[in-house]
């Protein structure tokens, strides 16, 4: 055995993966071999300070942190125009369901303070996929319905959140208006930085999990979670793009380029996604 | 490869997935948490750039939510979903050809960690890890770092563990050679 081919096997040895015979092999060599012994001995450090490497913060996943600080401009400005995004989206899809549902005029839905501020201020372009729409006819519903109040404490992540409460929560009717809100809170969960998982538990408060039939296939929780990860997208490419260079036009082009296919996805996907998940719900409701 | 002990054991992550699966929005929500943090962190070492690293995790989770009704075993979700996310990462120098790589900023300057890596040694250890051709750093990061064995890297690489083994040795030389050109450098400018 020569010093090329244990440099070759050090590695292993390392890991305790060579055979017995290699091993002991290898053991005998570096006994009466100081050049090998201190490569072995330099690779076990650099192993040893590999593994002790600081975690990388997961600065997505400290909302303590992240809100003790200011949020940046851009951040309240793509903030409002996801939401006016979503409730424009949601208005529309919601008045869509309304007109097989419900026969009784009502006033439009509650439009929270936010996006009216900001669309006022013309703070954040609209996606084009939100002015594209068809116009939001006023919602049909019984009642007025507010927006519920957003919680001042980060949601906890502990057991609770975990498998062990995955349990889905008993079912209950919930009206399609208030389908609205829910899916609305999970859009500005997903725009304030939340995660797809964030946003998820936040529909699910509101509205039981859709457990549609394997046949129909028409709508798959999966895809509102790909529908909440662009809106996120969005958010990101927004933010990238107003702290590197403050304007879009001097973004670079393949970033530029990104963010409208970001855009291009929202409005091909977003209607779609949230018109499959109301009419699931929808369908439940009927039964 | 340890599951996080948000995901439960073995058993429970497999019962996540198979309600995920069969369209629990719950379980697919407490089955991506548990597992952004791993990917995060892998994406964040391949690329050295947090932006980049959220942009690969995106994606990444997109393409596994689309596909993940057409997952056979549950068992294999997250060698599976580390292999998107690996393979994403490995794709970008083709994508971002024109952007240099940058140095490591791996930690919030608020945060403790922070304080930790100003530790020269560990600083350099950082950045001859950063240097690395991606098809090797992606090797040290699986193994050295998030402490997966050979079987499990195989999966997620695509290759036979006796490759693992080969191309381990070579990343592990090429890094221990950059790290000590690094170190000697800091010698002679002290």
């Amino acid at each position: 055995m020569n010093c090329r081919h244990v440099r070759r096997d050090l590695s292993a040895y390392l890991d305790g993966e060579l055979e017995p015979r290699r091993h002991a092999d290898l053991r005998a060599h570096l006994d009466g071999c100081a050049g090998c012994s201190e490569v072995l001995r330099e690779l076990r450090a650099l192993h040893s300070e590999l593994r002790s490497l600081p975690t990388v913060p997961l600065l997505a996943h400290a909302p303590a942190a992240a809100r003790a600080r200011p949020a940046p401009v851009w951040r309240s400005m793509t903030v409002a125009a996801a939401a006016v995004e979503l409730v424009v989206l949601a208005v529309w899809v919601g008045a869509g369901l309304s007109r097989h549902t419900t026969t009784a005029p009502m006033p439009a839905i509650a439009t929270p303070p936010v996006p009216q501020v900001a669309a006022a201020a013309g703070a954040a372009p609209s996606p084009p996929g939100a002015r594209a729409m068809r116009p939001a006819a006023p919602l049909r519903h019984p009642r007025v319905v507010r927006r519920p109040e957003r919680p001042t404490t980060p949601p906890q992540r502990s057991a609770a959140n975990g498998p062990a409460d995955s349990t889905p929560p008993p079912h209950k009717t919930v009206p399609p208006a208030q389908q609205v809100v829910a899916v609305y809170e999970a859009g500005l969960t997903l725009a304030e930085g939340g995660s797809v998982g964030d946003a998820l538990r936040t529909l699910c408060r509101e509205v039981p999990p859709v457990r549609p039939p394997v046949e129909d296939g028409a709508f798959a929780p999966q895809a509102l979670a790909a529908m909440g990860n662009l809106s996120h997208a969005r958010v990101i490419y927004e933010g990238r793009l107003t702290r590197l260079t403050g304007t879009a036009d001097e973004l670079p082009i393949a970033d530029r380029a990104r963010l409208a296919a970001c855009d291009k996805m929202l409005v091909r996907d977003q209607p779609t996604v949230l018109a499959m998940y109301l009419a699931a719900k929808e369908r439940e409701l009927d039964e | 490869m340890n599951v996080p002990e948000s995901c439960g054991d073995q058993t429970t992550q497999a019962s996540l997935v198979q309600a995920a699966r069969d369209g629990d929005a719950q379980a697919l929500g407490a089955l991506l948490d548990c597992h952004r943090p791993l990917i995060l962190a892998v994406a964040w070492r391949l690329t050295g750039d947090r932006d980049a690293a959220e942009d690969v995790v995106q994606e990444a989770l997109v393409r596994t939510l689309r596909a993940l009704p057409g997952l056979r075993e549950a068992a294999a979700f997250r060698p599976w979903l580390l292999r998107i996310t690996v393979r994403l990462c490995l794709s970008l120098p083709r994508r971002m050809a024109t952007q240099a790589a940058p140095l490591p900023e791996l930690t919030d300057p608020d945060t403790p960690e922070s304080l930790l890596l100003q530790s020269e040694r560990t600083r350099l250890i950082e950045a001859a890890l950063l240097r690395l051709p991606p098809r090797h750093r992606v090797l040290l990061i699986l193994r050295d770092v998030e402490d997966l064995s050979y079987a499990e890297m195989a999966d997620v690489l695509g290759c036979s563990s006796n490759a693992v083994k080969v191309r381990l040795s070579r990343a592990r030389e090429l890094f221990r050679q950059r790290a000590r050109g690094l170190l000697c450098e800091e010698v002679e400018d002290a």
